[in-house]
């Protein structure tokens, strides 16, 4: 009580050396607030997009993970109307879509890129991705859509493609069987993920197993749970009920179903063809029993590396701005203490304890701290709030240049713990840095600090 | 000379309060040093590497530009040889090549990709784009490798593709025509170029000319000169010379143009437009990497905050140090007053201990900054090799500083500036005391 009344009289005594010290720590807490703020709130921007463009867990067939940046359409789910019934009655699956991704070229009029192509049910598609929100001209597709498309905006910026253009779709059938395939563009969409915004084309699934030769299969499957932050226990799950289910016996869902990768039966060259390229030994099923699990934290990882990396950068810069903050506190005090060195002699002589001067000196930082931590937090969390708010604008082309799914405006984001760990953390500082100058003041020797000029 | 010894004597008099101080320079002052020559670094390398990609100037048929990223093979440059002689005599010109570049799908063995084909003249685009130096197996292409290919090390990997297997590649002609074309993979190469590392082929142009049927064609022409900064300058030249081979669009151009131009419709019966323009129009590489460059401003631009901020820390430390002194020796101050001192001798004084302060903080900061510096610059700070995947930048995964004299002497003229400002407040005061009055103060 006495002890704080008494730092307070210390801080108050030299109201400028206090200003300047306190504002140091402000100006340093206000720059880590606000740089913690925007990389919370970007990240949780990222996430929630990533989440929104993977969903919680993806199901594979075996062996397709390794494989996924070739986008393979012969390591397929067979089977899949039974396992979609299977998945969507388990405990804790909110919603299940099946699809079908596959590679190829998109050519329209005179111009060609290179696709991604997506086989999609509509209505649970949308429950999981939300395209339909995203729609920018025209129609999301609907179940009855045969053979209509939905394309990214930007592919259809650079193709000029118009709401009722048909394109035309060059791939490898599921037995390698070059196809063309003409759809119709029903909708143009805007979905902040570089891959479908700059060549994606969403059909069908139904139209996909058809012109893939796919029926009834499909090369992943999408499960969201309640929770994305339990999607590990949602996958393991998954992976126990269907591959105990399935794993045993390979299934005959196909006409042509080998048991194992290594017997070549008598099909030479037994595939449908179609095209004018056929390549050679491809004669299994499409379909491979057994699944492999992945939840969208995996699927991304890159992504959060990357975030990480530059989490570490900002570290760095924090932790120099706290030394700093921190350095300032020890100069100011160990001031203080030299310039009331009779002081001490005094209070000494009249009996005061080292432990209490220790005490005054601690509560005079702290004091500091705390007037500091205060302003740094509140004007830091102003600061933050703005940010919250307005964002901060990168430009439509930015996000061309990194295939992370992202908003374009990036908004800070201020969590109530954040500030209290800023708070806390100025305060700690202040003490850390006044223990040194306090303990100096409380060895002094009353005799010598009364004679002290 | 006085005034120095003064000065000194007065940092010295109080040396913890002096050393914490100037440790807080120096700190601010290293991590302004290392921030900055590791944003140098990463700059040069980001600049060197689309240098390197792009040439310090590309040709393009005119419209091509705006319909690059589809990359049309149906705006190309004709008359082929003709450009070519007529760059390579332009004065400022160093070295120049053309290309075919065109998309399509790479198929291989029942996979295929979306692939990015660049059909070169394997010596000159060597030159300019230090190809043979990225082939991590096999070898680089030579002018006698018709239908043969180098690969991207990603898409090698990702395939399966060993050398000596055949690639199929299927895109259309130049007049739109679907057709396939197999390569026999004498190469895999790290390019570090996105496009071509994850997806792409590299081929004979002549190959490419023949299968897309563009003979005597290209649809981009590198130019290289002397500086790439000079790039803009550069591109003035090189459509000045290119001007007489362009016939102006007034008088029946489309007739002048079939005449002209034995290589166009050759055997396509139908009455097809040729895929070749008259004209050019030419970017430099600043054009082409726009919004890299602007990314990079972006950067810099955060950087310029945390800087700010370091170096507000920095004088508030030192302002505080200096305001302290003033009121320890405002009696010495009011002495040397009554001694007959001017206030311009206090206020001297004064500053040249802030300017003391800020010379050893910033000596030991530079030095300290430039160590650090240094070593990044040898060592690199290596970022996995999988992240420059998420980034549609051609880069290196290993960053590498850049410590230059002029950022050091700049940090180091910053720092005692810096302190000068700072200390200016408390030497004012010091200089604006009352003789009288400072005498009698406790």
């Amino acid at each position: 009580m006495n002890n704080l009344k008494l730092a307070i009289r210390g801080v108050t005594r030299n109201k400028r050396r206090t200003l300047i010290t306190a504002g140091a720590i402000a100006l340093a807490l206000t720059a880590m607030i606000v740089m913690n703020a925007f990389m919370d709130g970007s990240t949780k921007q990222t996430e929630d997009k990533v989440i929104e463009s993977t969903g919680h867990v993806e199901l594979y067939a075996t062996g397709y993970y390794d494989k996924m940046r070739t986008f393979p359409t012969d390591i397929a789910i067979g089977d899949l109307d039974k396992t979609m019934v299977e998945i969507r009655g388990m405990d804790g699956v909110t919603d299940a879509t099946a699809r079908i991704t596959f590679g190829g070229l998109t050519v329209h009029g005179n111009d060609e890129i290179a696709g991604l192509f997506m086989g999609i049910e509509p209505e649970s598609a949308d429950r999981v991705h939300h395209f339909a929100d995203q729609v920018q001209t025209g129609r999301y597709l609907t179940p009855d859509d045969r053979d209509a498309c939905n394309v990214g905006y930007r592919m259809a910026e650079l193709l000029h493609i118009e709401v009722g253009d048909t394109l035309t779709v060059v791939t490898q059938t599921a037995y390698g069987a070059l196809t063309a395939v003409d759809l119709t563009v029903v909708g143009i969409l805007a979905t902040l993920n570089p891959m479908i915004d700059e060549a994606g084309v969403l059909l069908r699934l139904a139209d996909a197993q058809r012109h893939l030769e796919l029926p009834d299969a499909a090369t992943s499957i999408i499960v969201n749970g309640e929770d994305p932050g339990k999607a590990e226990k949602l996958r393991d799950d998954l992976l126990a009920t269907l591959n105990a289910g399935v794993k045993p016996e390979p299934k005959p869902t196909e006409s042509v179903a080998p048991a194992d990768d290594e017997e070549v039966p008598l099909f030479a060259e037994g595939a449908p063809t179609g095209g004018f390229a056929v390549p050679k030994e491809q004669v299994e099923a499409p379909t491979k029993a057994g699944f492999e699990g992945y939840t969208w934290y995996q699927l991304n990882y890159l992504i959060f590396e990357l975030l990480d990396f530059k989490n570490q950068i900002m570290d760095i810069i924090r932790a120099i701005m706290v030394i700093l903050a921190a350095a300032m506190i020890v100069n100011t005090m160990l001031t203080n203490v030299f310039e009331r060195t009779r002081e001490i002699g005094v209070l000494m002589a009249m009996g005061a304890k080292g432990r209490q001067i220790l005490g005054i000196f601690l509560g005079e930082a702290t004091t500091l701290g705390a007037i500091g931590s205060l302003a740094g937090v509140i004007l830091g969390g102003a600061f933050g709030l703005v940010l919250q708010n307005v964002g901060i604008d990168l430009g439509d082309q930015f996000t061309t240049l990194i295939k992370i799914p992202m908003d374009r405006v990036l908004y800070a984001l201020v969590r109530p713990m954040m500030l209290i760990n800023a708070f806390g953390l100025g305060l700690f500082i202040s003490i850390l840095a006044g223990l040194y100058p306090a303990a100096k003041a409380a060895r002094m020797q009353p005799t010598k600090a009364l004679r002290y000029n | 000379m006085n005034s120095l010894k003064l000065a000194i004597r007065g940092v010295m008099r109080n040396k913890r309060r002096s050393l914490i101080t100037v440790s807080a320079i120096a700190i601010a002052m290293a991590t302004i040093v290392v921030i900055n020559s590791f944003i140098a670094g990463t700059d040069k390398q980001i600049n060197d590497k689309a240098v390197e990609t792009t040439g310090h100037l590309q040709l393009y048929a005119p419209g091509y530009y705006d319909e690059r990223r589809t990359l049309p093979t149906d705006i190309a440059i004709g008359h082929l040889n003709r450009v070519m002689e007529t760059l390579r005599a332009t004065e400022g010109v160093t070295d120049v090549t053309a290309q075919i570049i065109f998309g399509g799908l790479s198929t291989f063995g029942g996979q295929e990709m979306g692939g990015y084909f660049v059909g070169l003249e394997p010596e000159a685009a060597d030159r300019i784009e230090n190809l043979a130096g990225r082939v991590t197996e096999g070898r680089y292409l030579t002018d006698s490798d018709a239908d043969c290919c180098v690969v991207g090390y990603h898409m090698a990997e990702l395939l399966g593709m060993k050398l000596g297997d055949v690639l199929t590649v299927v895109t259309r002609t130049a007049y739109g025509a679907l057709t396939a074309i197999d390569l026999t993979i004498v190469g895999i190469a790290a390019t570090m170029n996105p496009l071509i590392d994850e997806g792409g082929a590299l081929m004979l142009l002549s190959d490419a000319q023949r299968y897309l049927e563009l003979p005597d064609a290209a649809t981009t022409v590198i130019v290289n000169g002397e500086d790439p900064l000079q790039s803009p300058a550069l591109k003035e030249k090189v459509l000045a010379a290119l001007a007489d081979i362009a016939p102006p669009k007034g008088g029946g151009d489309a007739a002048v143009a079939s005449a002209t131009e034995p290589a166009a419709a050759g055997d396509s019966g139908e009455p097809v437009e040729s895929p070749t323009r008259e004209g050019f129009e030419a970017y430099t590489w600043q054009e082409l990497n726009q919004v890299m460059l602007d990314m990079i401003q972006m950067r810099q631009k955060m950087m310029d905050i945390i800087r700010a901020i370091m170096i507000v820390l920095a004088m508030a430390m030192i302002a505080n140090t200096m305001l302290t002194n003033v009121f320890e020796r405002t009696r010495e101050i009011g002495v040397l007053m009554a001694m007959g001192a001017k206030g311009r001798r206090i206020l001297t004084l004064f500053i040249g201990e802030a300017a003391v302060l800020g010379v050893i903080g910033s000596i030991i900061g530079v030095a300290f900054g430039a160590a650090i510096g240094l070593f990044l610059q040898n060592v690199g700070v290596t970022i996995g090799d999988q992240l420059t995947s998420v980034v549609n930048i051609p880069m290196d995964n290993v960053f590498y500083a850049l410590v230059t004299p002029g950022m050091l002497a700049q940090a180091f003229a910053s720092g005692i500036i810096v302190s000068v400002i700072a200390g200016l407040y408390p030497a004012v005061k010091a200089a604006r005391m009352q003789p009288t009055q400072a005498l009698r103060f406790l």
